[in-house]
């Protein structure tokens, strides 16, 4: 990131090795820009094994990257209010202000209800990949019912309707109601005002984003990065400290 | 003659625990201090001391922590730092073995400045006052004490403890509430909605934090703690920013807040700190 602006995101599964997982990172961009380590101002590091990170100078929580990220990232028109993250393990609903600042929050990670994880699992049960769950469930016309929202039982439920010969992209289709439904009652009924703007993995699937806007019935924002959202703000937070 | 030996031992009973009360009195003034003299999870461990030792032996041992608190505050010896997040922590009992939630609050920078579970002051609060010193007067003082200042949610009118927190957030400077909710312990989680809605009134963030007697969950917990750590910074940092300086009359760049902010990455806090985590192995 330079001067408030994204340069390049690289994304690489974080594997056992997290730690040389984030130097190859490091090293494959440094590379590509033709720059040392000590060209670069501050690296952030944000998300599950932020705080182990040699190469990073600091770390942040996702939460309060996130907030930051939606400055950068969010679409124009965008009244701060909700974030919606859905990441590979875990869910979080980040309440803003009218100046970014988070004011409350809730998150999800005990369970895998209304997570990537919940996708990518339904995914390889109808035999599609993660990237087209998402067209796939948009040409359906009578989205099946899922009741569990636990991962476990929603698979076998899965199972039950492929058995009763229902087509694979009606229950894509409800897969994402469920998935939205299961987000929606995390979300606190005292924090209104503001728009909802989704970010995360999740955001990408074009599928969730249509079951929210269906589920919510007003305009859903995604974010200009969704996977990257943290990640932009966490660079945005190593600017204003590297002084860059 | 029987009654007599009875109430001889009702006193004794009754004085014996007003001394630990005295005692535990004077050690919440020093505890008010800011910087902290004293960490807050040591205060926890401390109060929870009060329910496994011999209540003579506990008064003891408070009288001669007293005496080193008033050493400290002497020589100036803080554990804490100025400008620390203060955390309330209130809800269900965070009981001996089980305190991951302090320990957390602490290694993520916080300082837990207050609490107000039935484990923390509010058993020893209030004196047993004994205005007749007969053994009937002696049961009723004895009853009224232990019914009427308990401000547990098992009792149907409980607006005591909303009260209660209120001044516990205007005397210790109280910038966010840890709200810990027990699997299972669910009058605490009745109260949550109401006590939201009280805290938002006076702009203190709240956080719900469910969790058990297991060690499972300590990485979930740790970033709820830190990201609400996180928000009262900012919180406070938009304050500043208002005004223009902080609290010393020093004008703070944001660069400048941000490292005022940062303690260090947390292992080395880990290090410096003998009483933190790593000890207890989280």
């Amino acid at each position: 990131m330079k001067d408030g602006k994204v340069i390049n995101t690289v994304v690489l599964p974080t594997g056992i090795d997290n730690n040389s997982t984030a130097k190859k990172i490091v090293a494959a961009l440094s590379k590509k820009y033709g720059v040392t380590r000590s060209d670069i101002g501050y690296i952030m590091a944000t998300g599950y094994s932020r705080k182990i990170l040699e190469v990073a100078d600091d770390d942040i929580s996702e939460i309060t990257a996130h907030a930051y990220g939606v400055r950068v990232t969010a679409p124009e028109g965008y009244r701060p209010g909700m974030v919606v993250d859905i990441g590979g393990q875990d869910s979080k609903i980040i309440y803003l202000d009218a100046n970014y600042n988070v004011k409350n929050f809730t998150m999800n990670d005990k369970c895998a209800a209304g997570t990537g994880k919940f996708m990518e699992v339904i995914a390889q049960i109808l035999e599609t990949t993660i990237d087209q769950v998402g067209p796939l469930s948009l040409e359906s016309t009578a989205p099946c019912d899922i009741n569990s929202t636990c991962v476990v039982f929603a698979q076998s439920e899965v199972i039950s309707l492929v058995a009763r010969k229902f087509d694979r992209r009606d229950i894509l289709a409800g897969m994402h109601l469920s998935m939205a439904k299961r987000i929606i009652k995390m979300m606190k009924k005292s924090e209104k005002g503001g728009d909802i703007l989704m970010t995360g993995g999740g955001a990408l699937n074009t599928g969730i984003h249509r079951a929210f806007e269906e589920e919510m019935m007003k305009d859903v924002y995604v974010a200009k990065y969704p996977q990257f959202n943290g990640a932009v703000g966490a660079a945005l937070i190593a600017s204003e400290r590297g002084g860059i | 003659m029987m009654c007599g030996e009875w109430a001889q031992s009702l006193a004794e009973g009754i004085n014996m625990v007003g001394e630990a009360q005295y005692e535990m009195s004077e050690f919440l003034r020093y505890r008010r201090h800011d910087p902290a003299l004293l960490h807050g999870t040591q205060v926890m461990a401390i109060m929870n001391a009060y329910s496994y030792m011999p209540v003579k032996m506990w008064a003891g041992q408070m009288h001669k922590l007293n005496l080193e608190m008033r050493l400290r505050l002497e020589q100036e010896r803080f554990v804490g730092r100025k400008n620390q997040p203060r955390i309330l922590v209130t809800g269900s009992p965070i009981a001996f073995p089980n305190i991951k939630i302090p320990l957390l609050i602490e290694e993520m920078g916080g300082i837990l400045a207050a609490d107000e579970t039935c484990m923390g002051e509010r058993g020893l609060y209030d004196p047993v006052s004994v205005i007749d010193p007969g053994f009937d007067g002696m049961m009723r003082a004895l009853a009224s004490r232990y019914t009427k200042p308990c401000t547990c949610p098992v009792f149907v009118d409980n607006s005591q403890r909303v009260y209660r927190i209120r001044q516990m957030i205007k005397e210790q400077k109280i910038q966010g509430v840890v709200y810990h909710v027990l699997r299972g312990c669910l009058v605490y989680d009745y109260e949550y909605q109401m006590m939201e809605g009280e805290l938002g009134k006076l702009d203190i963030p709240i956080i719900r934090v469910e969790s058990d007697y297991n060690e499972e969950d300590v990485e979930q917990l740790r970033i709820r703690i830190e990201a609400f750590i996180e928000l009262i910074k900012l919180k406070e940092y938009a304050k500043q920013k208002k005004k223009g300086c902080d609290s010393n009359g020093q004008i703070l760049s944001r660069i400048g807040w941000w490292f005022h902010l940062s303690e260090g990455r947390p292992d080395e806090r880990r290090e410096s700190d003998q009483y933190g985590s790593a000890a207890y192995g989280y």
